[in-house]
């Protein structure tokens, strides 16, 4: 992915990886705080499992990849 | 349903994402080119993830959902029979022709090879299916959130499309494209949740397997005779109908897919766009099938036979506040992906196939621009008046196969006699495609009427498109024979056998169009013997 052309492209468009990893980073934010200071009654709907604060933390990750793709690919 | 705060604060930073997206890159679009076509200038990763998520609608989701739970494992015949092998094929051997020519839309390219009149029968048609379609996919959208969120129809209506309105109308295709990637994502992981949950709760698949009624995880082994299964379809009209005709015409043929592919940065890139697609479009039975066959095995009670509510009955259960809100949000994702990329199609043929041809030939680009963005206005304000028709009818999905009918059935015969038979004479193929759409028509009628009748809708549109096809084929053919062909010289680049192969000398192996086509072929096939 590292050809001279995306080079270019990087000069005249805005990449995309970034508001990816911006939005799963606030996404994963958000549901991480509220799986652990949220109520948790609500998790009897999903087994049991503290899914929130699970998969936010892999919404985290996801978006943390994709900003550090985007860095690396800028520079 | 219960939504919190925190859901509603998810949906909202979702749409602050994809106004800012579309406004960031209205700097980036000062040409028609750039507006229509991104300026041929995307890597093929991104055109093929906005390729399957212009394709992922909030129909195809909530649609596919409620077939799982209707028809079991039959479904991913939709997938594995109804989409894969057609995409490979516009991948390998249709693309070199799109791309390779230049053309800025698929009727542009029926002007090219064949006549005016040719590509203004299908830039009409289209035009009209496009809309229609956008106008099914804000409905579907606001039925969901008047049920989950209890918002009023006009509301959600109003919102949803004014959201794609101002997205497409500052960044064009790229905007687009931008958040249909986006939105790949959102639907892909807000809605895996639901089939781990689902599947932990049933006990793993041999739990899911004890809990569901006879042949709910077969593909084939029901399909000897149409009696044997609940769509009441043998493998001839399946294969025939679906996988050949039916499928073969919306991949290869449809401008709201086939333009992703051409703001591929190369050749190369656009004949990967498919094929990057063909890889999540494999996998998706696992995101909806699975949550469909959960559904009927764990919640058949408040299911009650209405299969269309599967999916939100399904996130209602096992999703708490927070990923609830990411789940409304995959919907409303996959809701707007549908719908921009039926608009972005439509402003394009409206602008460049039936404005610029027939109405104001030579304006300045400039021009061509601003009719693109007040296209793009009225294609919304059009869908949204079409929302409120299709309120009328009650199944959505076969509404949908009966246009596809009628519309890309008889376009498919154009393009695979265009593209590989020299001889197909420009007036052959009007007549081809003009007969074939009244066939479709026709056919139409005389099932309502009650002349023929088969054991479902889908079943007739299936055959219904295997007629309309036929029609126009056989009709090309032999109107070809009398007309007179173009010279072979103008067809350079346009038909298969005058045109030179292309060259992929410096592209990895592994990147190589035939190499992925393969090894997604290979996969396709093991999918089907596993699930037999």
């Amino acid at each position: 992915m590292s050809t001279g052309k995306k080079g270019e492209q990087h000069g005249r468009f805005l990449d995309v990886r970034i508001p990816i990893g911006l939005i799963f980073t606030l996404f994963g934010g958000i549901m991480v705080i509220y799986g652990l200071w949220g109520g948790k009654e609500i998790y009897h709907k999903s087994l049991n499992i503290n899914i929130n604060f699970w998969w936010g933390l892999l919404f985290l990750l996801f978006g943390g990849v994709m900003l550090i793709l985007s860095r690396r690919g800028a520079s | 349903m219960k939504v919190h705060i925190v859901d509603y604060l998810i949906i909202a930073i979702y749409f602050v994402f994809v106004l800012a997206v579309g406004f960031a890159l209205r700097k980036r679009v000062r040409t028609s080119d750039d507006f229509f076509l991104s300026g041929r200038s995307i890597p093929s990763w991104i055109t093929g993830l906005a390729f399957m998520a212009a394709n992922l609608g909030a129909l195809e989701v909530m649609g596919m959902v409620a077939n799982g739970a209707k028809y079991g494992m039959f479904t991913n015949h939709f997938y594995w029979v109804g989409a894969i092998p057609a995409m490979l094929f516009v991948g390998i051997f249709m693309m070199p022709f799109y791309y390779g020519s230049r053309v800025r839309s698929v009727p542009e390219y029926l002007k090219l090879r064949f006549n005016e009149a040719t590509r203004g029968v299908n830039a009409i048609s289209f035009a009209i299916l496009t809309v229609l379609m956008s106008g099914i996919n804000i409905y579907a959208m606001a039925l969901v959130f008047k049920l989950m969120l209890n918002w009023s129809m006009d509301m959600s209506i109003i919102l949803s499309a004014g959201v794609v309105l101002v997205y497409i109308f500052f960044g064009g295709l790229t905007s687009s494209i931008y958040n249909e990637v986006l939105q790949f994502f959102l639907i892909v992981l807000g809605l895996l949740p639901l089939a781990i949950l689902g599947l932990m709760n049933a006990g793993g698949f041999s739990g899911l397997a004890a809990r569901l009624p006879e042949g709910f995880l077969h593909t084939w082994s029901t399909l000897d005779k149409a009696s044997h299964n609940p769509m009441g379809i043998e493998w001839v009209g399946m294969v025939m109908g679906l996988g050949f005709v039916l499928s073969f015409g919306y991949w290869c043929t449809d401008f709201l897919v086939i333009q992703r592919a051409l703001a591929a940065r190369d050749m190369t890139a656009a004949r990967n766009t498919p094929l990057i697609a063909a890889v999540p479009k494999m996998l998706f039975p696992f995101l909806v099938t699975l949550p469909g066959l959960l559904a009927i095995a764990l919640i058949p009670k408040a299911l009650g036979g209405n299969y269309n509510l599967a999916l939100p009955l399904m996130l209602e259960r096992y999703y708490p506040s927070g990923l609830l809100g990411v789940g409304l949000t995959a919907l409303l994702a996959s809701f707007m992906s549908g719908m921009a990329g039926n608009v972005t199609a439509f402003n394009t043929v409206w602008t460049y196939d039936i404005y610029q041809s027939y109405i104001r030939p030579r304006g300045t680009d400039q021009h061509y621009l601003w009719m693109g963005k007040m296209a793009t206005i009225v294609g919304v304000l059009i869908s949204v008046a079409t929302a409120y028709i299709v309120m009328r009818f009650s199944n959505l999905m076969d509404y949908m196969q009966l246009l596809f009918s009628f519309f890309n059935a008889p376009l498919f015969a154009t393009f695979l006699l265009g593209m590989f038979w020299k001889r197909a004479t420009p007036w052959g193929a009007f007549s081809g495609l003009v007969s074939g759409t009244l066939a479709a028509v026709g056919h139409y009628l005389i099932t309502i009427a009650g002349i023929l009748q088969y054991p479902s809708d889908m079943a007739g549109n299936f055959y219904r498109a295997i007629y309309a096809w036929s029609i126009c084929f056989g009709v090309t053919i032999v109107v070809s024979f009398f007309t007179k062909p173009r010279k072979q010289k103008e067809l350079v680049g346009l038909v298969y056998s005058l045109t030179p192969r292309v060259r992929e000398e410096g592209v990895s192996w592994y990147k190589r169009p035939l190499f992925l086509a393969i090894v997604i072929g290979v996969l396709t096939i093991i999918l089907n013997i596993i699930f037999w």
